[in-house]
């Protein structure tokens, strides 16, 4: 034991050229991610804040000049744009209220231990690993008006279905934002469950000798121990919802009209079908820089979690 | 005496009703999410006018093979890409399984090297992390617009090529992230043992942090995987009809004029054939990949 340790002092030694050489060595291991990952993020991001202040559309044939901040003004009073961006805004929001909810009481089922459990948490796990493209088509075809299944069982109930994704902004939201909850619900519910399941038994122990109800267990001592679960999951969820492209894409298209685009399928319909790409990257920096904010919040969350 | 007993059994047939209620409200819940699932392999098998029918089933009523011979064989062509009907699946499946297997193994191998860098030197301090987390954060259609153009004038549209290197972009930081806090776990005291042992640093690596870290590659890989097999906004702006993905033959019925039910859903029972196998096999991962780490699970 004694003569390990010695050894591992002499393993480690400080002088230079040992730290040198390590130095090479840790920097030729990341470099070929660092460069790719240059030139296929920081390359792009330089070309779209240039073309940003640039009037450039395809459809046009003047080649493209510099204008200024004239894109992103127009931008600003944009009504589509602000649309877009409320639509985002609006899943995000319910997304996330409707999915912690549901989540949680899933968990709550899941908790205890039962025969069969991690065959019912994979199949529960299905909906968030089939293509979104896949999810999407079988729902537009489940939330058919006439011919879908949600609107026949819905009858059963002597509720009229809706026309669903074809008839206006508010159904074509909710549309999505089932499919989304849909979705993710079941993601949301295993990371809570990985908190109940990380909280120790023996404060319950403890609250039960002390006579405590458990509804009051519940509000006083579970839900605050699951706080950096439930942040954690606003985070991602937040980023996910913040750049929904797939879902609504295949859904609804943007539509009826432009009432359902989301952020992403804006930029994207602005830059691939209207082929105005100076406008198209003026609302890319907006996000951008929205997002460099989100992914600084996550990473002082995590940092700090793996701190404690 | 009497009193103690009584209240314990009554204590006991609470519990068990408890218990009954879960699990009816677990089967309830678990049916209400797998039934667009089963929507989709029972649609599979349904006739077209079945798919007109008022009062629509998850089952079919007279199942048939029909949907599947058609899609491979291809009578229905799509309406907005060139491609020949004959044998659009066919080639949607080839094409997504090569890129998706490609993509996954070049990820990894400089996914790997990287992370491990990352984890035990951090050179350039967390600066290099956070740049790699930040990427995995972008909306990828802010990449998509500017690689367009890039890739127009480099002349690489509608090829392997093109969906080999922009995947990259969503995989590479996802698996350097992922394989990161595998190698994180790997106790540092044991890769110095080893190397006052006379390990040099590359056998170190080789020999005793790969194989402890096979369970967060093999992670990484699945998902490499599954994120390039269900990609559709890439393959939709950077090919056309040379690169068929399965997502985007997909996409196609939708746009495509008398749209067959049956043979839709069939493209997209196989299509979400390896989510469902991954969902199920790897569920104890998913979690922690899906956390981008931050949940162990």
């Amino acid at each position: 034991m004694k003569r390990n340790k010695v050894k591992l002092s002499l393993a480690l030694p400080s002088n230079r050229i040992f730290l040198d050489q390590r130095k090479k060595v840790a920097f030729s291991m990341v470099l070929p991610a660092f460069i790719i990952l240059i030139l296929l993020a920081v390359g792009p991001l330089f070309f779209m804040i240039f073309n940003s202040f640039r009037a450039w559309k395809l459809s046009v044939p003047a080649p493209p000049r510099f204008v200024g901040l004239k894109n992103y003004w127009m931008l600003i009073q944009d009504g589509r744009f602000w649309n877009a961006f409320s639509n985002t805004i609006i899943l995000m929001v319910c997304g996330i209220i409707a999915q912690s909810i549901l989540g949680l009481g899933i968990a709550l089922l899941l908790r205890e231990n039962f025969r069969l459990r991690s065959l019912v948490v994979g199949l529960f796990l299905i909906p968030v690993l089939i293509a979104p493209v896949v999810t999407g088509v079988t729902w537009r075809l489940m939330l058919h008006n006439e011919f879908g299944v949600v609107n026949y069982y819905l009858s059963f109930l002597n509720i009229e279905g809706p026309l669903w994704i074809q008839s206006n902004r508010f159904w074509g939201l909710l549309s999505i934002f089932i499919v989304d909850t849909w979705q993710w619900t079941p993601f949301v519910s295993l990371v809570l469950l990985a908190g109940l399941e990380s909280i120790p038994q023996q404060i319950y122990e403890a609250a039960d000798v002390d006579g405590a109800a458990p509804f009051r267990v519940f509000f006083k001592m579970t839900l605050p121990l699951l706080r950096p679960m439930f942040l954690l999951i606003i985070l991602l969820r937040t980023i996910f919802i913040f750049k929904i492209f797939d879902p609504v894409f295949v859904i609804t298209e943007g539509g009826p009209g432009v009432a359902t685009e989301s952020l992403s399928l804006f930029t994207y319909y602005i830059g691939m079908k209207h082929f105005d790409i100076g406008y198209a990257m003026s609302a890319g920096v907006i996000q951008i820089i929205f997002m460099i904010i989100l992914a600084n919040v996550f990473l002082k969350f995590t940092t700090r979690k793996k701190g404690v | 005496m009497d009193a103690t007993v009584h209240t314990t059994e009554r204590k006991r047939s609470g519990k068990t009703l408890i218990k009954v209620i879960r699990y009816v409200a677990i089967v309830i819940i678990l049916a209400i999410f797998l039934l667009p699932v089963l929507f989709i392999f029972g649609g599979s098998f349904k006739t077209q006018s079945e798919f007109y029918d008022t009062s629509p089933s998850i089952f079919p009523k007279a199942p048939t093979l029909a949907n599947y011979t058609s899609a491979f064989g291809g009578e229905k062509t799509g309406t907005t890409t060139g491609f020949t009907a004959k044998g659009r699946l066919t080639k949607g499946i080839k094409d997504s399984l090569m890129i998706s297997v490609v993509v996954t193994l070049l990820t990894m191998l400089i996914a790997i090297p990287a992370s491990y860098s990352l984890a035990r030197y951090k050179p350039g301090g967390d600066q290099i992390s956070f740049f790699i987390l930040s990427i995995l954060f972008l909306p990828p259609v802010i990449g998509v617009l500017p690689l367009f153009f890039i890739f127009k004038t480099i002349g690489i549209l509608d090829s392997y090529l093109v969906l080999f290197i922009s995947h990259l972009f969503f995989d590479l930081p996802f698996c350097i992230w992922i394989t990161k806090g595998f190698f994180e776990d790997i106790p540092l005291e044991l890769e110095q043992a080893v190397m006052v042992d006379g390990f040099s640093r590359f056998r170190v690596f080789f020999k005793i942090a790969i194989p402890l870290a096979k369970s967060g590659i093999a992670v990484a890989s699945l998902f490499a995987f599954i994120f390039s097999w269900n990609e559709l906004m890439f393959s939709s702006i950077f090919t056309r009809s040379k690169v068929q993905t399965l997502p985007l033959v997909l996409q196609d019925y939708i746009g495509s004029a008398g749209i067959s039910w049956g043979e839709l859903l069939a493209v997209a029972s196989i299509a979400a054939i390896p989510g469902i196998l991954l969902a199920i096999f790897m569920q104890r991962y998913i979690v922690r990949g899906l956390t981008f780490g931050a949940v162990k699970g």
